[in-house]
């Protein structure tokens, strides 16, 4: 449910886009109607940026960049003496920025791409104009079925950025339960551990796109999140895993509370939590403390449950 | 400006390799040409972790691509192909984006695959040159490979080096500042600004954080133990997001400010050895005592807090104090086994 609603202009757009452009390519008949597939389709593959005007000026930017490299490379496609430094700069060019600007890297991916394209594809000057032309076309075409995106932009994105946040927050939630919960997290830990890197730096990589949207709404995440850090220190301060065994139930019951609050539409009701929480705190009181080699950790991870339970309340989307 | 000689030194790696390729391809038929140069450009974009394994894998993938694209044109109606061409797309974008941001290498190879099969459905493709086309590729895998080993090639021991040492530098701010706000006595302690630095060193691409050395079918001979300092050190990350988190609320414990100053400098010294040792490759001496300062931050704790372990729970106010001694000690623990590790 969260992705479809999460996706579906993307999904519309990118529709749409191969529709027209599959209505003008049905309608041409030159050597050279690819380009016009390949400028729109790749142009609409770049999904990033913070506001509206922006992804159109990376879009421009990109097209830009992408028919100067077709029309240079084209032009040198006959002499390699002259390609091969000209595809050493662009490419020079590219990876450098790519590296330096992560974030417009796959942009400066289809630059390189279109450069090396042109140079491999030769044309007459007739055929080097048609492809120019055919190119400005698809990225049109992408460009002019970006306004799908317009209306509520800023808000959109917000919002699915938001969503995607608590996706991650509910992934890494269900990593760090398994961390507890699956016997053979001693012998694989690297594979566990791998796992909660890959989710932390995902969870990361969205708020630090949603920060420059909403700074109110990264405050409440970040705080969710670094409330899951601090439970996620018990697996550290345990010595003997097999205590695990002795609440499973009650860690079992915790995890899937935690993931019904963080899943979509969010429900804010936290009663199921306490519920969890207060029969992992009986457990604690009759058995943990008694059997267990490090009772206060426990208490620490307990309080942190109620911590994440009083956070949670005041998420809105 | 380290992180500037990386990226340039990787771009021209990418570029000599595309350099050479654009003359190489004068020298095989031209149906492999825009193949060879293509795929030595691909290749030249595998992370240090298993450049070889990612190379056959993207291989793998255009060469799938190829013989898929071969194989509509036998079939079909050449918009018809064009049909399928772009659904194909579109599934994968699709997929690319709602899994976004992207982390994983499956999803990678899924946009690899939608644009090599854009490429190869709209330009000349059939099975009578399909074979060529493949051969190319195999040029290009070669080429690639050969630039990525012997061209700048990167030293994974300095890779990792470099890339551990801005989180370790940002993690030191943290506990220096921490530190700080402490002895100032400062009530409401907020380490947003540090909070933030780690979390920037730690997104891989910007600061090179060599999260490819998780990668299955890494160097069997130092995985493990990479692989346990990479671990060690994201605990130790981890514990500064917690410290945030229980030094942002409101909870008087300013009888432990100076015994948790003093024990988070001595932490911040620890990262100094390490960050020296991966900057310099020195081991630096030390007769410091790491665990004095603890002794005297749990004495000061049980004056504060009630002794009796049940009793902890009895106020918010220590259940916070106690995860904050708590957090600091583990840190200790996990810099001391980093630093013992090196030795």
């Amino acid at each position: 449910m969260i992705r479809i609603s999460l996706s579906a202009r993307y999904l519309l757009y990118l529709i749409l886009v191969a529709l027209v452009l599959l209505t003008i390519y049905s309608r041409l008949r030159s050597a050279e109607a690819c380009w016009l597939l390949w400028s729109g389709l790749l142009l609409s593959l770049i999904i990033q940026d913070n506001t509206f005007s922006e992804r159109l000026l990376t879009l421009v930017v990109t097209f830009l960049a992408s028919l100067v490299c077709v029309l240079l490379a084209t032009s040198a496609s006959n002499f390699p003496f002259v390609l091969a430094p000209l595809l050493f700069f662009t490419t020079l060019a590219c990876a450098y920025l790519a590296q330096r600007y992560p974030e417009y890297s796959f942009g400066l991916l289809i630059i390189n791409l279109f450069a090396i394209l042109g140079g491999s594809f030769s044309a007459s000057t007739n055929g080097l104009a048609m492809r120019l032309i055919l190119m400005s076309e698809g990225a049109c075409v992408a460009l002019l079925l970006q306004f799908i995106f317009w209306p509520g932009f800023k808000k959109s994105e917000n919002i699915a950025l938001t969503k995607l946040a608590l996706l991650n927050l509910q992934y890494l939630s269900r990593d760090i339960f398994d961390c507890f919960l699956q016997r053979d997290y001693s012998d694989n830990q690297y594979m566990y551990e791998r796992r909660l890197h890959e989710q932390k730096i995902k969870f990361m990589q969205t708020v630090v796109r949603l920060k420059k949207i909403d700074v109110h709404q990264v405050t409440k995440l970040n705080r969710l999140f670094e409330i899951l850090l601090d439970c996620a220190q018990l697996r550290g301060r345990v010595s003997d895993f097999s205590i695990f065994q002795v609440c499973e139930h009650e860690l079992q019951m915790i995890n899937a509370a935690i993931n019904r609050l963080l899943s979509i539409p969010l429900v804010n009701d936290v009663e199921p939590l306490l519920e969890a929480i207060n029969r992992l705190e009986e457990n604690y009181q009759q058995v943990l403390l008694v059997t267990a080699k490090e009772p206060l950790p426990f208490i620490l991870f307990i309080a942190s449950l109620r911590a994440f339970s009083q956070a949670i309340g005041g998420l809105k989307i | 400006m380290k992180q500037q000689g990386r990226a340039l030194r990787y771009a021209l790696r990418v570029a000599t390799a595309v350099f050479s390729a654009v003359l190489l391809s004068l020298l095989v038929p031209s149906s492999q040409c825009v193949w060879l140069v293509l795929t030595v450009f691909l290749i030249s974009q595998t992370t240090p972790g298993t450049p070889l394994r990612q190379a056959i894998s993207y291989f793998l993938v255009i060469a799938f691509a190829l013989v898929l694209a071969a194989l509509l044109d036998w079939f079909g109606h050449p918009l018809l192909i064009v049909g399928i061409i772009c659904t194909l797309v579109i599934i994968s974008a699709y997929i690319a984006f709602i899994n976004r941001p992207l982390a994983n290498k499956t999803l990678y190879h899924l946009m690899l695959f939608a644009i090599v099969l854009l490429i190869a459905g709209l330009t000349e493709n059939n099975f009578i040159i399909i074979s060529e086309q493949i051969i190319g590729v195999a040029w290009g895998v070669l080429i690639g490979i050969f630039f990525n080993h012997f061209f700048f090639p990167i030293s994974l021991s300095k890779a990792f080096g470099e890339g551990v040492v801005p989180v370790l530098k940002a993690l030191q701010l943290f506990a220096i500042d921490f530190q700080k706000k402490l002895e100032q006595g400062e009530k409401k302690i907020n380490l947003a600004i540090v909070r933030t630095q780690i979390e920037k060193t730690l997104l891989s691409q910007q600061s090179g954080y060599p999260e490819w050395v998780f990668e299955s079918g890494f160097n069997p001979g130092l995985r493990s133990s990479w692989r346990y300092f990479l671990i060690k050190l994201e605990r130790v990350s981890e514990i500064c997001f917690s410290l945030n988190y229980l030094a942002s609320l409101e909870i008087n414990f300013s009888a432990l400010y100076l015994p948790l100053a003093t024990a988070l400098q001595k932490n911040a010294e620890l990262m100094d050895i390490l960050i020296c040792y991966f900057e310099n490759k020195l081991l630096k001496p030390t007769d410091e005592n790491y665990t004095h300062d603890l002794d005297t931050l749990e004495s000061v704790l049980q004056q504060v807090v009630p002794q009796h372990i049940e009793a902890i729970d009895l106020a918010e106010e220590y259940v916070v104090i106690t995860a904050i001694v708590r957090d600091v000690r583990d840190m200790r623990g996990l810099l001391l086994q980093l630093v013992v590790g090196l030795a």
